[in-house]
């Protein structure tokens, strides 16, 4: 039993520490991608530092922390508060063309970083073709050209 | 030259929201930073903080341990005993209620005979001849987190430890 709570505990424990890292930190991957990835491979091979190694022991925690996660996603779903903890909120970090600057600070990007990500998904030249970037919850900047007379896909659906 | 048109953006952004997170996160790193000092000193087990030393009444029987540990971590208790007359055996007996709680590696140097009853085990040991002292040292893993306690008596001498055993 002690590791199903060790399971669980790590799982939080890791939910804490790499949603105070910030985004920057996760950039591409989710939190949650992450944290399933290292504690899915961690309970299948040394049964989280137990000296239980039996299958029986690794089936009981790879479903214990499948089913957190199951769990999580269904609370996000039903509110909303929990959501904006557990996954963080979009932020728009260039508005009509020009950078916020003190936002993007706090978020420890620079306009290097959204030229970049303008230059690699959308081949854009400089930052007047920008007419929004903004901060996603995975970390990642999407940029939304000037001229696009549609309204492009934008952050998570809410 | 057309003119540079920006779309209507929809986005559920919550600045607000967002604020407070930096503080949190703030926050979050200065208590990480605290634990990462804390550990270094060896206040969470492991470190000059860590080490203790406990004496019997009469002062002839020291062991030094770490006042934290960690659950099925490598520790290890060093016990230092005068021996008055020069005897041939010394004989060390640790209490049930320490062994139960921990996996025991090694005893240096090896007991020449070990028994038991119902609440100790007792190691003979043959000190080197014409020793004063005799120094033992014992590994071991605590098994579970908690307070962990024990009595090692030598002849009339008895020393308690407690250590406390993180997860």
């Amino acid at each position: 039993m002690s590791s199903v709570l060790n399971a669980l505990a790590l799982y939080v424990f890791l939910l804490f520490v790499f949603r105070i890292a910030g985004r920057r930190t996760m950039s591409d991957m989710t939190a949650f991608d992450f944290i399933l990835l290292l504690i899915v491979s961690e309970a299948t091979q040394s049964a989280l530092h137990g000296r239980d190694n039996s299958f029986t022991n690794s089936a009981i925690l790879v479903m214990t922390l499948v089913s957190v996660d199951i769990g999580l996603s269904y609370l996000k779903l039903s509110s909303k508060p929990v959501e904006k903890v557990l996954d963080g909120v979009p932020m728009v970090i260039v508005r009509n063309g020009k950078p916020l600057h003190h936002l993007m600070k706090k978020s420890r990007i620079d306009v290097d970083d959204i030229l970049a990500s303008a230059r690699e998904h959308r081949g854009l030249a400089n930052l007047e073709s920008i007419a929004y970037a903004i901060l996603e919850t995975n970390g990642t900047i999407t940029v939304i050209p000037a001229e696009e007379q549609k309204v492009d896909q934008s952050g998570r659906p809410t | 030259m057309s003119p540079i048109v920006h779309p209507k953006l929809e986005v559920s952004e919550d600045l607000r929201f967002q604020h407070r997170w930096w503080r949190v996160e703030r926050i979050g790193w200065t208590v990480m930073a605290l634990v990462l000092l804390a550990s270094l000193a060896g206040a969470l087990g492991d470190g000059p903080l860590s080490r203790a030393a406990t004496r019997s009444a009469s002062g002839t029987f020291e062991i030094s341990f770490d006042r934290v540990g960690r659950r099925m971590s490598p520790q290890n208790l060093a016990l230092h005993i005068q021996l008055g007359n020069k005897p041939q055996t010394v004989t060390l007996s640790i209490s049930r209620s320490f062994l139960a709680h921990v996996e025991l590696r090694e005893i240096f140097p090896e007991p020449v005979t070990v028994s038991a009853d119902a609440s100790r085990r007792l190691y003979e040991f043959s000190p080197a001849p014409g020793a004063a002292q005799i120094w033992i040292t014992v590994e071991f893993e605590p098994n579970e987190a908690g307070l962990l306690r024990g009595t090692f008596t030598v002849g009339d001498e008895s020393v308690a430890i407690s250590q406390l055993v993180l997860p």
